[in-house]
């Protein structure tokens, strides 16, 4: 009797929740392509520095530059095949219709360097001080990846720097409302009675105010003169204040199911004190619930950052979001939009990211899903 | 029912008291004043001046005072004068509020009309190409920035204009030659410019209600009394759009009310992209000169509509759909 071992146990091995939920996620590509897409995005926010030719503020506006075209990176000169190099750019002014032209001057040829020092020394991770720059050009010629704004400064530097305020912001600001939602939303579930009732009715009232409005509002109080950073954290701790009250609702719903079943009650019954109770038996038996939910919350999170932004009620200058870019290039009207639609890639930017991060958070729910199981 | 009726509608008046409340505290904490602001840049301006400014309006008052003293007026229609313009609030914000209703509930039409066409197709030939093109292309939508379709909308008419087509302006709600038009190209004039905020505020939402239509018509078509009308031998296409979408469109008759506020606050930043004389503009431009009761004013209107709309939803849901009963 001791020593029969069934073949069937020894063969299959349980597998815990998380791991079939990755098994189950790694089933739908196209969520799996939206990681991958996610994980370039933010790698490319982490190196910014290290990536881009310019810094966010480096302006060639002195130099009479605004809104030039993307640069053309060229391998191919008098037919054959060479490292990769750029035309220095002229500038000349229509004398009819007094716009400005860029043209490239075939006789200056700059080749694009790599790995070459230039400029301001930055701090890679905050820790490395390096003036290394993944590619650049020697002056005069300028390496415009995707065109300059309006003040000459590098569209694509300013992109993958602003990515640093713009990708953060939906995670830090979800992660506030998120510690908002659990606490008062399982306070709420657990205790239920008048706590209950006067947390939800304090939620529907900040609910009765339209959402928009209710951060515009907010973003008044932040000083207007603070510093850029102190200013990002304003900006933060508003969408988190903003945004709390759906996961407060959902937590509680969650809580208040899971507090009727046998292994609480048990719990309780042995003694365990309650604060233990919540944090050990509860709060993880909602875990799978919140990711879900988070990654539905962090792009509406991005997509209001970038909206206060645009109107300048958000992050402004001199720190650079993908909303505050939109919002540069139409603060003097939108008429000659047409003539320089690149400085609109911000806008591609933040498309593709909440595109992401909406299949990404599809498939998790079809992944934690046991109904949807492959 | 009737009880279920009156009990929201009591909630109406506390909602609003607190929400206001809120609204209240909360712009009135921000740093600076609008005293100091007028004073700004104005060397006839003095310490005199100022000190009557902020006697005028009540402002050395304590938060509390100055919000009763502001829900008293309220109740009975006044809602005080504009820091900047000294102007009846409520004359001031009659037509912003008006012009976003306007835009609001035209693009909700839009939305439901196209909303319902998509999910039902797509519904019914779920999976086809069609179904999956609609599928993408929702994803697409959700996930642009409403300001920045809007900026494309601009993009494309800039675009045509330089090709010498021009279909609609860019912004703006009249033409300039407007006071002499007769009423009725008056109207024309107005649909004329609406027409571009319009259909960017519709694309930006049916893709989600498009999506929720679909879902919901796909439940009912593999529904037991779906198939009993088919094998009864009625039309296909009454049996989708009589029995099926019917019941599918529960939600979104009662949705109706939670809707028109939740346009009115999304249309704000396509508002301001096409100039439209709306709440969110003239809100912004109070916010700058702290002009306290504009903002207040317009904040407590727009918490009404939200209020009462989702009064109006739960009410909605209850007379249309009897299986929902309420305690």
């Amino acid at each position: 009797m001791t020593a029969i071992a069934l073949p069937l146990e020894t063969k299959t091995k349980s597998k815990s929740q998380w791991q079939v939920v990755w098994e189950q996620f790694q089933k739908q590509p196209q969520a799996v392509f939206a990681l991958l897409v996610l994980l370039a995005l933010y790698i490319g926010a982490v190196f910014a520095p290290f990536l881009t030719p310019y810094d966010r503020q480096e302006s060639f506006g002195l130099e009479g530059v605004r809104y030039q075209a993307p640069t053309q990176v060229r391998f191919w000169e008098n037919g054959s095949l060479q490292a990769p190099f750029v035309y220095a750019t002229v500038r000349k002014v229509d004398s009819q219709t007094f716009e400005t032209k860029y043209f490239e001057d075939t006789a200056q040829k700059f080749p694009i360097r790599f790995f070459a020092e230039r400029g301001e020394a930055y701090k890679l991770f905050g820790l490395f001080d390096t003036r290394v720059r993944l590619v650049s050009v020697e002056a005069p010629a300028r390496l415009f990846l995707m065109g300059s704004d309006g003040s000459g400064r590098d569209i694509f530097s300013r992109i993958l720097l602003g990515a640093q305020i713009s990708l953060s912001i939906g995670f830090i600001a979800v992660g506030i409302s998120f510690l908002i939602g659990a606490i008062l939303g399982g306070l709420a579930g657990y205790y239920g009675g008048i706590l209950d009732a006067l947390l939800m009715r304090f939620a529907e009232v900040i609910q009765a105010i339209p959402p928009f409005f209710l951060l515009i509002a907010l973003s008044a109080l932040i000083p207007a003169l603070l510093p850029p950073e102190q200013y990002f954290f304003g900006v933060i701790i508003m969408l988190g204040f903003s945004s709390w009250m759906d996961l407060a609702k959902a937590i509680r719903g969650q809580v208040m199911s899971i507090r009727e079943q046998e292994f609480i009650v048990s719990a309780r019954a042995l003694g365990i004190p309650e604060g233990r109770v919540i944090l050990r038996h509860i709060l993880p038996n909602t875990a799978s619930y919140l990711v879900v939910l988070g990654s539905i919350t962090i792009p509406s999170a991005i997509l209001a950052e970038s909206g206060l932004s645009f109107i300048g009620r958000g992050i402004r200058e001199p720190a650079v979001s993908w909303g505050s870019m939109i919002s540069d290039i139409t603060q003097n009207g939108v008429a000659g939009l047409n003539l320089h639609p690149w400085a609109l890639a911000p806008g591609w930017y933040i498309l593709v990211t909440i595109v992401a991060w909406n299949v990404l958070g599809d498939g998790l729910r079809a992944a934690f899903d046991p109904k949807k199981r492959r | 029912m009737l009880l279920f009726v009156v009990k929201r509608l009591l909630n109406i008046p506390i909602m609003f008291l607190l929400s206001t409340l809120l609204a209240f505290m909360i712009i009135q904490a921000g740093p600076g004043n609008p005293a100091d602001l007028q004073a700004f840049g104005n060397d006839r301006y003095g310490k005199q001046e100022v000190m009557r400014f902020i006697a005028e309006f009540g402002l050395d008052k304590p938060v509390m005072v100055q919000y009763l003293e502001w829900l008293g007026r309220a109740v009975t229609g006044n809602l005080g004068r504009s820091l900047e313009t000294r102007r009846e609030v409520s004359d001031t914000m009659r037509s912003p509020v008006f012009n976003s209703i306007l835009l609001a509930t035209s693009s909700l039409l839009v939305v439901f009309l196209i909303a319902t066409l998509i999910g039902v197709y797509s519904a019914v030939f779920e999976n086809s190409l069609f179904d999956r093109i609609i599928n993408a292309a929702s994803y697409v939508f959700l996930g642009l920035p409403s300001f920045f379709l809007a900026i494309l909308f601009v993009l494309a008419i800039l675009e045509l204009g330089w090709r010498g087509i021009r279909i609609v302006p860019i912004g703006g709600m009249t033409s300039d030659n407007f006071d002499n038009l007769s009423p009725v190209t008056q109207v024309l004039d107005v649909l004329w410019h609406m027409l571009a905020p319009m259909l960017c505020i519709a694309l930006s939402q049916v893709a989600l209600y498009a999506r929720l239509l679909r879902s919901q018509m796909i439940e009912f078509l593999a529904d037991d009394f779906v198939r009993t009308a088919k094998a009864k031998g009625l039309p296909t296409r009454e049996v989708y759009f009589k029995h099926a979408l019917r019941n599918a469109l529960i939600p979104f008759v009662a949705g109706i009310g939670g809707l028109l506020p939740a346009l009115i606050g999304g249309a704000g930043l396509v508002e301001v992209v096409f100039n439209w004389p709306g709440i969110t503009n003239v809100m912004l431009n109070a916010l700058a000169v702290k002009d306290f009761f504009l903002f207040t004013g317009l904040v407590s209107v727009s918490i009404l509509i939200l209020i009462v709309g989702n009064v109006l939803a739960d009410v909605l849901l209850a007379v249309v759909d009897p299986r929902i009963r309420y305690q």
